[in-house]
């Protein structure tokens, strides 16, 4: 073997490696998948002093600005050297003197030790958008579920990234998408399908009651433009279960009467794909999460093909 | 002969490429182009190395090696025999042991031990570029302020790889600069500038076993040496060594290893052993014989795991975090065993044909083995795999070369039924495919003297061309019912082979007799052929401790072939020793008193004499004092000792 076939070899493969990077680098680093030269300040929250950090939690001591920082933004924390760490969070809860956000992730690293002294900035930094070729409607039960709902929207992003997801509610990672009500005051109220989007997906983690059902027969026969894709609620062992046979067949008549619906099929063993308990009340297992992601890129590969 | 269009030197050179592709993709993080890599060498070795039947054949012979060699994936295929869980099973079936047995054991273009240190240079040269390009990474990633990934995980993050596997690939690199260094002597500021790069990522890298095998691997070596060559020299590799230990062990007194001491909980060995405790609780619920099957080695075991309280492994469903007890979860004692009896296997072959590179490599595996499930991810399995498998082929081909020339034992040597051209023949194949081969001759003189003398007799039987020089080792093949084809005199042979030299481009380096007999020889054949063949020359008087200097020397005159004219047993222990220091020289050979015959020092016997096997009785005229011994004596014996064969007395 020669210099230069090694040389080029070993060339070859560097371009490889750099190019699958510059391609694919928001696997190993999610951060790369946000446009941090278009970051914005939406508001300098001043000096704090941080109380708890975890993985998925920035606790502060309270103060009044703090409350206002939506969950649709991002909080830059900046420590005493002026080091920056980025925190996004789901939900914040207030308690006496301190105010935690929680159901969070940090977009770079998460600071290694406790902070103290901080100053907090409130900032947007958006997705960046390229490669998007498909919009797609995201509409979903509830934005508080923990688990495969969190990162369901990026899983799907990451294994097809020409995904583009619209909604008016931004997710723990910035995708957007729409909650859904499916009672009947809730649904007349809240339900808005975003006009842009090709496809509209549809994710109810919840075992629809019979009142319920009114809204998904209106939220599935009110788009005729979009393809839709739906989801049927896979069985438990419960005194449930009849619900969501109705719930199923609903869904079924209404995929054999309008093209335009396709239904996800979620089948599998007792418990395997969802669960249900008492106080949980009923939930996609992580295998049922990954069924439907699969099922979803491969039905979104297949339409626009 | 052409298959598809392609030449035999075409595919040669594609074959080694092929070698080297998988070995230099290994590193980087994208793990699929590795993947491609090992797919093409399987592809090309099936269809295009060689016509199928002769490749079937090859596998048909060497099937016990293969068998050895791909023991992970036979003992997987036939842990699915009481499995119940076929997907996960089919996961981990390590298909690469069979994949790179079949095609380093049937494959037409050997490999030799100087193909072997090429894969590692480039191994090595890959893990460099790699380790280059994930700092560059992590550096860009800081200056962006997207966080600081110089630091054990967060490294093996910019890597692509798990750290404490990428710490393996830097022993491994790190061992193979050392031994070479050790070896070459030379352009040793560029292995001191490579091993500090490698420490340096190491470093980042803060493995604790990392430090642990390399400071195992240098201390054996001291041991090795002493077992292998009973003599420790205090020369500079030594103290080196001694020093290389002390700097090692101050390592664990930097910061990075203070942090994985002392605030990484998951990685200490009071974690590990609660994990290991698991593990084991986990393989006694099962079949102890037989484990649970290559499909549910590791059902239940995230129960064990929140049993002991071991909550980080239960969520993150650690595996066993040792080889050893993985083998015992997935085939139990029975599996255990086997997968022990293949590293015996690798570790003894290195240590009999001494080759230090191949013991040490494999300390360092066994001892990642202890902390790490080393076969249960894609880069530990094909790093180990890869590089063993290859040096498993090798070191078992010598004595395949042995086997393959028909070799018949007269009393207590082999000796290759060759007749001179075909020797000739052999030696040419193995120069142009780069193999090393060791030549010896043995007369009766050299048998007789091999009943008592057991080091030489390791040496001759051990080298890989044994050809007779002596008549009388004709006669008594004969006499023995094993007839050799013919003598093939040591002299001869040698001239025959400075000529093939000449037309071939080769090199030589004449080494023994006087300094002015060895001037006369070189000066003699750079006026009949050219002064080009002459890769150098030396004296043969040297003191024990310029053995290594003096073969480094050689090795380093990128000579293709050596002849060593000292006399017997000196020559053969001395190219025996330094085998793997001459590991770059195709072929060597001992000439005996042959430099003097050339230099006209001595006169031959006339022609008819030679042909009548009389050579001794002229050699016995011209010298009778120093030669009655040899000759009056040593034949009285070897006639004695071939009766004694033929009657069994």
């Amino acid at each position: 073997m020669t210099v230069k076939n090694i040389i080029l070899t070993l060339l070859t493969i560097l371009i490889v490696s750099i190019w699958d990077f510059n391609k694919k680098g928001y696997h190993e680093f999610p951060q790369l998948i946000y446009d941090w030269d278009q970051k914005r300040t939406i508001k300098d929250h001043g000096n704090t002093r941080t109380y708890k950090l975890s993985h998925n939690t920035l606790g502060l001591y309270y103060n009044r600005s703090l409350e206002s920082i939506h969950e649709n933004n991002t909080i830059e924390v900046l420590d005493e050297r002026g080091r920056p760490f980025y925190f996004r969070f789901m939900y914040k809860q207030i308690m006496d003197s301190i105010i935690e956000f929680k159901g969070g992730i940090w977009l770079t690293q998460i600071p290694k030790k406790k902070l103290g002294e901080v100053r907090l900035k409130e900032v947007d930094i958006p997705l960046i958008i390229k490669d998007h070729k498909i919009s797609v409607g995201f509409i979903g039960i509830t934005n508080d579920k923990w688990g495969g709902f969190k990162t369901i929207r990026k899983n799907i992003k990451f294994s097809y990234p020409k995904i583009n997801f619209l909604g008016n509610q931004k997710d723990v990672f910035g995708f957007e998408y729409s909650t859904l009500d499916i009672t009947p005051e809730g649904y007349e109220n809240n339900v808005e399908v975003p006009e842009q989007c090709e496809i509209v997906m549809i994710l109810i983690d919840k075992i629809p009651e019979d009142e319920d059902l009114e809204s998904i027969q209106k939220l599935l026969s009110a788009t005729k433009d979009k393809l839709l894709l739906v989801h049927t609620w896979p069985l438990v062992e419960s005194m449930k279960a009849e619900k969501l046979e109705k719930a199923n067949n609903l869904v079924r008549k209404l995929n054999e009467k309008n093209q335009n619906i396709f239904v996800i099929d979620l089948k599998g063993g007792s418990e395997e794909l969802a669960q249900y308990d008492e106080n949980k009340g009923y939930f996609l297992t992580s295998f049922g999460y990954s069924l439907f992601k699969t099922e979803v890129i491969e039905i979104i590969g297949n339409y626009k093909d | 002969m052409r298959l598809l269009g392609i030449t035999k030197t075409e595919k040669k050179k594609l074959y080694f490429w092929l070698c080297a592709f998988v070995a230099m993709t290994l590193p980087f993080p994208k793990l699929s182009f590795n993947s491609f890599a090992i797919i093409l060498l399987g592809i090309f070795s099936v269809f295009l190395q060689q016509p199928f039947l002769a490749k079937t054949k090859l596998i048909k012979k060497n099937l016990h090696w293969i068998v050895i060699a791909s023991i992970p994936t036979l003992l997987a295929l036939f842990g699915l025999l009481w499995t119940e869980d076929y997907p996960s099973a089919t996961t981990n079936l390590k298909p690469t042991f069979l994949i790179f047995s079949i095609v380093f054991f049937s494959s037409s273009e050997k490999l030799s031990l100087s193909d072997l240190s090429k894969l590692l240079d480039l191994f090595t040269i890959s893990v460099i570029t790699a380790s280059i390009l994930a700092v560059g990474k992590a550096v860009w990633l800081d200056v962006q302020g997207l966080g600081k990934y110089y630091f054990y995980l967060d490294f093996g993050k910019v890597l692509g790889h798990h750290p404490t596997y990428f710490a393996l690939f830097i022993c491994i690199c790190s061992i193979h600069l050392a031994v070479k260094a050790n070896r070459e002597n030379k352009l040793l500021w560029l292995y001191f500038v490579a091993m500090a790069f490698l420490g340096l990522v190491l470093y980042l890298l803060s493995s604790k076993m990392s430090i642990i095998a390399l400071i195992v691997v240098l201390a054996s070596s001291f041991l090795l040496e002493i077992y292998l060559y009973k003599n420790v020299k205090t020369n500079l590799w030594s103290r080196t060594k001694l020093a290389g230990i002390l700097l090692l062990c101050l390592i664990f007194l930097t910061p990075n290893f203070q942090k994985r001491l002392t605030s990484e909980k998951a990685s200490n060995f009071e974690e590990r052993l609660e994990l290991w405790e698991a593990v084991f609780n986990k393989y006694q619920q099962g079949s102890i014989i037989f484990g649970a099957g290559t499909g549910d080695g590791r059902k239940g075991l995230v129960k064990e795991y929140q049993e002991v309280g071991y909550e980080i492994a239960a969520k993150e469903h650690y595996n066993a975090h040792n080889q050893y007890l993985e083998e015992l979860l997935f085939y139990g004692f029975f599996g255990l065993i086997i997968f022990l009896l293949q590293l015996i296997i690798f570790f003894i072959l290195p240590i009999q044909k001494k080759y230090s590179l191949g013991y040490y490599l494999l300390i360092c595996f066994m001892l990642f083995m202890m902390s790490e499930s080393i076969l249960e991810r894609h880069s530990g399995e094909i790093l180990y795999s890869y590089f063993m498998i290859i040096l498993f082929s090798i070191l078992v081909d010598n004595n395949n070369f042995i086997e393959k020339n028909d070799r018949i034992k007269v009393l207590n040597t082999y000796v290759d039924n060759l007749s001179n051209s075909e020797t000739l023949e052999l030696i040419d194949e193995a120069i142009k495919e780069r193999k090393h081969i060791h030549h010896v001759v043995v007369n009766a003189s050299k048998i007789v003297s091999m009943q008592t003398d057991l080091r030489l007799r390791q040496s001759v039987n051990s080298s890989d061309l044994i050809n007779a020089d002596g008549q009388a080792v004709v006669w008594a093949s004969k006499i023995l019912g094993k007839p050799l084809k013919e003598r093939v005199a040591g002299i001869d042979l040698m001239q025959n082979l400075v000529e093939m030299a000449f037309q071939n481009d080769y090199k030589i380096y004449f080494f023994g007799a006087k300094e002015e007999i060895v001037e006369a020889v070189v000066k003699k054949y750079s006026k009949k052929y050219s002064e080009d063949i002459i890769a150098g020359y030396r004296n043969g008087y040297f003191k024990k401790e310029e053995e290594k200097s003096i073969a480094s020397q050689i090795r380093e005159s990128g000579a293709h072939m050596l002849f060593v004219a000292i006399s017997s047993p000196t020559k053969e222990n001395f190219l025996f020793e330094n085998k793997h220091v001459l590991s770059n020289v195709n072929f060597i050979m001992g000439v005996g008193g042959s430099f003097d015959v050339i230099a006209g020092k001595v006169r031959r016997a006339p022609k008819w004499m030679q042909k009548a096997g009389l050579e001794w009785c002229y050699r016995l005229m011209q010298e009778p004092k120093r030669m009655w011994k040899r000759y009056v004596i040593g034949n009285s014996k070897f006639i004695l000792l071939v009766l004694k064969e033929r009657f069994k007395f």
